[in-house]
């Protein structure tokens, strides 16, 4: 009986591990930049994404100062030296604008993006993360599609 | 010799009975080779059903053990199974504290977020499209 509760217990940590953990970006998404009743969140992992060719789609946006900013930068400019494949825009030294892809070879991709708008001496900012069997030109095509 | 024959009438007293044993244990007479024989079959089967007894008293403990052994793995399987259920369907907006469950709202929002992130790549590409591609 004690070997299966130490063995409950050894597992609870890996069942709880968010699947944006191993990145950088991981802890804006657990509210330890922005506290999370100050930010919105958005989570869905349902058949809902089947059309998209994606199995989780997660995301939180919220404004911030120059040190939100400036946190939340060099996070998702850390991961992305671990991507597969980048864009980063940066104006004036800030970063705007960046897609982190992280290919896999079993058709799970990941993704980070991130989105910064000034707004009177504050930034709204959008980080997204999603996985699935969906490339970065499938998310193009069927996003831009839509808007036009 | 009269000791084992009121042993096989089953007369003796048990200082005798201790005292027969503690003879038979000792004596290489062939005589007593039947006696013997009979005292270790008895012996040997006293401590087959004293051991069998311990086993049997044993098995409730052990039956019970196994019983709460299965009842917890059958909680958790249970637990894991709802747990993985809401893992693969779970779908939320939190929005400053208010939480909602809508699939459409969910959806609707995602949709909006990914449109204005793709938008805006789109606009850059179609720049640099623009700019390689001047006759199109």
């Amino acid at each position: 009986m004690k070997r299966i509760l130490i063995l409950i217990v050894l597992l609870l940590p890996a069942w709880t591990v968010s699947a944006q953990g191993d990145l950088q970006v991981g802890a804006v998404f657990d509210g330890k930049v922005v506290p999370q009743k100050a930010m919105k969140e958005t989570f869905i992992r349902s058949s809902q994404l089947n059309p998209y060719n994606l199995e989780q789609y997660h995301s939180v946006s919220f404004t911030g100062d120059d040190q939100v900013l400036a946190e939340v930068s060099r996070r998702v400019l850390s991961d992305a030296g671990k991507a597969t494949d980048q864009e980063i825009h940066m104006d004036s030294g800030k970063l705007v604008y960046a897609i982190l892809t992280f290919e896999s070879a079993n058709h799970d991709n990941r993704f980070v993006c991130y989105q910064c708008v000034s707004k009177a001496g504050s930034y709204a900012i959008t980080l997204v993360y999603m996985h699935g069997p969906a490339t970065l030109d499938d998310l193009k095509k069927l996003f831009r599609t839509k808007t036009k | 010799m009269d000791l084992a024959d009121r042993w096989f009438d089953a007369l003796l007293t048990g200082g005798e009975e201790r005292e027969l044993k503690s003879f038979l244990a000792t004596t290489e007479d062939p005589d007593f080779d039947e006696i013997k024989a009979v005292a270790g079959f008895f012996a040997a089967g006293k401590v087959i059903a004293t051991s069998r007894a311990t086993a049997g008293a044993d098995s409730p403990r052990r039956t019970l053990h196994w019983t709460a052994a299965l009842v917890v793995a059958a909680s958790l399987a249970l637990i894991a199974a709802i747990g993985l259920y809401h893992r693969q369907n779970d779908c939320y907006i939190l929005a400053y504290g208010q939480k909602s469950t809508d699939p459409n709202l969910v959806l609707d929002d995602m949709t909006a977020t990914l449109e204005g992130i793709f938008g805006e790549g789109e606009d850059v590409g179609d720049e640099l499209f623009d700019l390689f591609n001047p006759a199109l």
